[in-house]
């Protein structure tokens, strides 16, 4: 993965071809004026629909592209949101001990009262307690990952970057080992891939600093990540090698493989902090990172001071990837799809590129974390799911946009 | 306005691609920028927008540029680079609206009058129908147009344009000199860079001939282009011949470059 992405930045290839994948699917949008459907059993009809569309966009498509931030991305936005709700309504409802939509109207009217929500049996436990917690958590490790992922992507200018890009994951993934290894309990656990994962990604700064080629800074700073990633993926395997094979081995394995099982109140909390900590700033400089994607010469022509918002951009992404990976563990390939997804629906500009990742990424893990939670006897790890899931619904996305996405 | 530098030095780490260059840029001025490979205009551009780091001093108006922020800067002077594909699918009015980026504040993100703006310089350049296109689809004149445009939408006083004619097809290199005229004679400083000499009898009120670093040549096209100069920055024996309208062409004599 980290060769191919090198060999990506250096000749910049597989960027263009894959940039290209939209392209060479978007038409202009007076095409759209066509009518649409299995026409034209009756031409005298599609004749006389045609002349009528046309006269009414043709005056609507200059105003509209002038006045609004995209053709439709307030609109998409607008959906997103409310798919997320009722995501989040359905997987508090759905699981082995169902609770009905009244029940938990009821349940949410009454803990508005009280603060101690135990009182209320069991139905309340479930909901409060276990449900809950993991619909947040779920909601937000989504959001973090995919709002990184984007963010990476745009800064990078490369759609084939994830959020592990500077050694973040890796550093994470060593931080839990570690922790498992010294049996530091649960709290542990977190406190040591938060720290290890912002660790990394400072060693990765710091060295790409140290190595400094003038011009360079960004493949530097990306091959730094290799670096770190690589050197911190070695101590992994080398705590790993060192574990009791029947207690400490298993427990690594299993956290690695990424659950939101024993996500609790106080984790959602810690994760919702972090992930609005890190997304403010990623919105507030929103069109400075859009601008960014035209590379570092071109923004600071345009009056962007290119390497503050990168530095912003890293920070806000690391603290966000870091807190997500330390309580659910590593969950891949969010990062890297939803932003796709969202650029299909929303276009590539960053400020509704953003909060459409962030939608989208949210409402995603939490679809695949209730199916996790609900389809299968067992659960099965979340990062495991979301591979299987999402791999396939990606390749069906891009085949659909190669004949026409918008 | 202005825009002079006097004794710029930059390179590259420890390596001086120009040293101590001295030059001017008026409002309404074509100044081309001539040399072979290496000599150092992409280097002398980068120094003048503030790209790399350079010794010496860039004036606006007796104002240094030292002084400017990055926005003040965007302001006064844009850029044009060569045309390129970037890795996501914007459309023509997004790449146009970056250019109003001076404008706007740091926290937020393009108003309509931004918008109206943007709309307002790809009309100028009869591109107005590009507007939702696919960036990366449009053709290569087109997509120089989009950049010119992003460039003006930043309204600056001075445009730098990397080789504008490059990659255009014979129709569109001269209908992009044009325009560089055109935006002259509305009072715009305008620098670019070309490898073809003739562009430079086309369009350019002056030639700055730029050999190994150092300014080897200043002035008017018709004085300071000569067999000579050509000869010192290319290699080859071009011989420039006069045709109608008191205008130039160079033609090089083939198999002379031994």
């Amino acid at each position: 993965m980290h060769g191919l992405l090198v060999w990506q930045l250096l000749h910049g290839t597989l960027t263009h071809q894959l940039s290209m994948i939209p392209n060479t699917t978007s038409k202009p949008p007076v095409k759209n004026d066509q009518p649409h459907g299995p026409e034209p059993a009756n031409s005298h009809l599609a004749t006389a629909g045609t002349a009528e569309t046309h006269k009414g966009t043709n005056g609507g498509t200059t105003n509209q592209s002038v006045n609004s931030v995209g053709p439709k991305g307030p609109l998409v936005l607008a959906g997103l949101a409310i798919a997320l709700c009722v995501m989040a309504v359905a997987a508090l409802t759905v699981g082995r001990y169902p609770v009905s939509i009244g029940e938990l109207l009821h349940l949410v009217w009454k803990s508005l009262w009280h603060h101690d929500t135990m009182v209320f049996g069991a139905s309340s436990t479930v909901l409060f307690h276990v449900r809950l917690p993991r619909m947040c958590a779920a909601v937000l490790v989504g959001m973090a990952l995919s709002g990184s992922g984007a963010c990476y992507q745009g800064i990078f200018r490369n759609p084939m970057v994830d959020p592990s890009l500077l050694g973040v994951t890796a550093g994470s993934a060593f931080g839990a080992a570690l922790a498992i290894l010294l049996s530091v309990g649960v709290v542990g656990i977190q406190l040591f891939s938060f720290g290890f994962g912002l660790v990394s990604v400072f060693a990765t700064v710091m060295l790409s600093a140290f190595v400094g080629k003038r011009g360079e800074k960004t493949l530097t700073l990306v091959l730094c990540g290799i670096v770190t990633g690589t050197l911190f993926s070695a101590l992994l395997s080398l705590v790993k090698y060192v574990a009791d094979p029947y207690s400490k081995l298993p427990a690594i394995t299993y956290w690695l493989m990424g659950s939101l099982a024993s996500v609790n109140l106080s984790d959602a909390r810690i994760a919702a902090i972090a992930t609005v900590a890190g997304a403010i700033p990623l919105l507030l400089v929103r069109w400075r990172i859009n601008v960014l994607s035209f590379g570092d010469e071109e923004a600071k022509a345009m009056g962007v001071d290119a390497g503050r918002i990168r530095a912003i951009a890293i920070v806000s992404s690391t603290l966000m990837t870091a807190a997500a990976v330390s309580i659910s563990g590593m969950i891949g390939w969010i990062g890297l799809v939803v932003p796709h997804l969202a650029r299909m629906l929303v276009g590539p500009s960053f400020p509704v590129l953003l909060p459409a990742s962030l939608l989208l990424g949210g409402t995603f893990l939490l679809v695949v974390d209730t199916v996790a939670r609900v389809a299968f006897p067992i659960e099965i790890p979340i990062g495991i799911l979301t591979a299987i899931i999402g791999a396939p619904f990606f390749v069906f996305l891009l085949a659909r946009g190669r004949r026409g996405w918008v | 306005m202005k825009l002079a530098i006097s004794n710029i030095s930059a390179g590259y780490g420890s390596r001086t691609v120009i040293s101590e260059i001295s030059a001017s840029l008026h409002s309404g001025e074509v100044v081309c920028l001539l040399g072979p490979n290496g000599s150092g205009k992409t280097t002398l551009f980068k120094a003048i927008l503030g790209l790399i780091p350079s010794r010496g001093d860039i004036q606006f108006d007796q104002r240094s540029a030292c002084t400017f922020t990055t926005r003040e800067r965007a302001r006064t002077l844009a850029y044009v680079p060569q045309i390129h594909i970037p890795p996501f699918p914007f459309s023509a009015m997004d790449v146009v609206l970056m250019g109003r980026t001076p404008f706007i504040g740091a926290f937020s993100i393009p108003s309509a009058d931004d918008r109206r703006e943007a709309a307002r310089v790809m009309d100028l350049l009869h591109i107005g129908h590009l507007c939702d296109r696919n960036y990366a689809q449009i053709s290569g004149g087109e997509r120089q147009l989009v950049l010119i445009a992003r460039a003006l939408a930043q309204s600056p006083q001075f445009l730098i344009m990397d080789e504008p004619t490059l990659h255009l097809d014979f129709g569109n290199q001269i209908r992009a000199l044009n325009l560089i005229r055109e935006l002259a004679t509305q009072d715009m400083g305008v620098m670019i860079t070309t490898h073809v000499p003739d562009h430079a009898f086309a369009c350019a009120t002056r030639v700055i001939a730029l050999l190994d670093g150092r300014i080897a040549a200043d002035g008017p096209p018709k004085e300071v282009l000569t067999c000579t100069l050509l000869k010192r920055m290319y290699g080859i024996d071009v011989d420039i011949i006069s045709v109608a309208e008191g205008r130039f062409l160079c033609v090089p004599a083939m198999g002379g470059a031994k």
